[in-house]
């Protein structure tokens, strides 16, 4: 006859039972978790992300996809709270960051000339701030993938004013963005 | 005289030799967990050597390590709870290790219907209702030529109307439209 002595700790008892999943205790226990199961809806998962990605203007490398997303079509004017608008867009966003569970996501806000350094920056912050949240609250997304950057004016696309020094309306509204960038490789 | 005050999670164990044989973990199939203090979950020993025919497969899968199969022998619902069973078997001539996980991360495995991902349920203590991970977060399953191995968990299960489900892991492609019974 061989005698075992174990000393357990507090709720390891109960994880031993876990080695049938057919039994009792498994099942009750099962039945208890329901309360607090996790349940995230799936947002747009299809098989057609080419096209979500043509419908969003993406660029792909081969190692990262980029999407562009115009600020005027995402906040209000000097605003950094989303517009409904912007629900289209980012849902489409979220549809392609699903199709990519483990890469990363680096966020991007940009601002045009206008306004003061300090402002620009803290308002290209926020905004690529306000779509980290709902990419995390409504795109079923981890927010640990998700990187912000706000660059304000630093890094325009399109120039601010016109060679003749008047401002330049369409360049400025190219400067106003928010940048995607999900890192597919490496 | 022990005090069951002074030592309250003191437990005695006594197994009687050559009388009740206790299942233990086998070569066939032997869970890799690293050394740790406390006692881990045992896989069920694996049918003899003459393997018997196994049960039919809800839907089966190439896994990611060559001559591994993975079959669902099990998707079913049942107040409110969808117990899924997977069936690992190494069908090549050698030995095959299963690294299912590290870093305790059950959430990669999660069953989807309907646009909803469906994680595995835990209990009042924070503890899956699958397998568990070893101390160290991993969770291994060493397979023998001819061997195999049941995966399990327990998920919320998706409402009635949904008549199959998908089954996401880290060792296979999805194992899509798998039928859901009721119980």
């Amino acid at each position: 006859m061989a005698v075992a002595l174990l000393i357990l700790p507090p709720g390891l008892a109960a994880a031993a039972n876990y080695s049938n999943p057919d039994s009792p205790e498994v099942m009750a226990a099962a039945r208890a978790a329901l309360a607090h199961a996790k349940i995230l809806d799936i947002v747009g998962i299809t098989l057609g992300i080419d096209a979500v990605l043509k419908d969003l203007g993406a660029r792909i490398t081969d190692r990262a996809i980029h999407i562009d997303l115009a600020a005027d079509v995402l906040f209000d004017f000097d605003k950094y709270t989303l517009r409904p608008a912007a629900n289209e867009s980012l849902t489409k966003v979220a549809q392609v960051v699903a199709g990519y569970p483990e890469a990363p996501l680096l966020v991007e806000g940009h601002t045009d000339g206008k306004g003061t350094h300090a402002y620009n920056m803290a308002l290209s912050d926020n905004r690529a701030g306000a779509v980290k949240k709902w990419l995390v609250e409504n795109g079923g997304i981890k927010g640990a993938r998700i990187m912000t950057k706000g660059w304000g004016e630093t890094k325009p696309v399109a120039p601010n004013k016109k060679p003749d020094g008047s401002d330049d309306p369409d360049g400025r509204q190219k400067n106003r963005r928010v940048e995607l960038t999900i890192t597919t490789k490496g | 005289m022990t005090s069951c005050r002074a030592v309250p999670f003191l437990i005695f164990l006594i197994s009687v030799l050559g009388g009740c044989s206790k299942e233990s973990a086998p070569s066939a199939q032997t869970p890799s967990a690293a050394p740790s203090t406390a006692p881990t979950p045992v896989a069920a020993a694996p049918p003899p050597a003459a393997a018997p025919a196994a049960s039919a497969a809800l839907k089966t899968e190439d896994t990611n390590i060559d001559g591994v199969t993975a079959e669902v022998t099990e998707c079913t619902r049942k107040d409110g709870v969808l117990s899924v069973k997977v069936r690992f078997r190494n069908t090549s001539g050698g030995a095959k290790k299963v690294d299912f996980f590290a870093g305790h991360d059950y959430e990669k495995y999660y069953v989807s219907a309907a646009s909803k991902k469906y994680f595995i349920l835990k209990d009042t203590e924070g503890a899956y209702l699958t397998p568990a991970a070893s101390s160290f977060g991993g969770l291994s399953v060493n397979l023998q030529a001819g061997g195999q191995y049941t995966w399990w968990a327990k998920y919320p299960a998706p409402p009635a109307d949904i008549k199959a489900v998908t089954l996401y892991t880290q060792v296979a492609a999805p194992l899509e439209d798998i039928p859901v019974s009721d119980k």
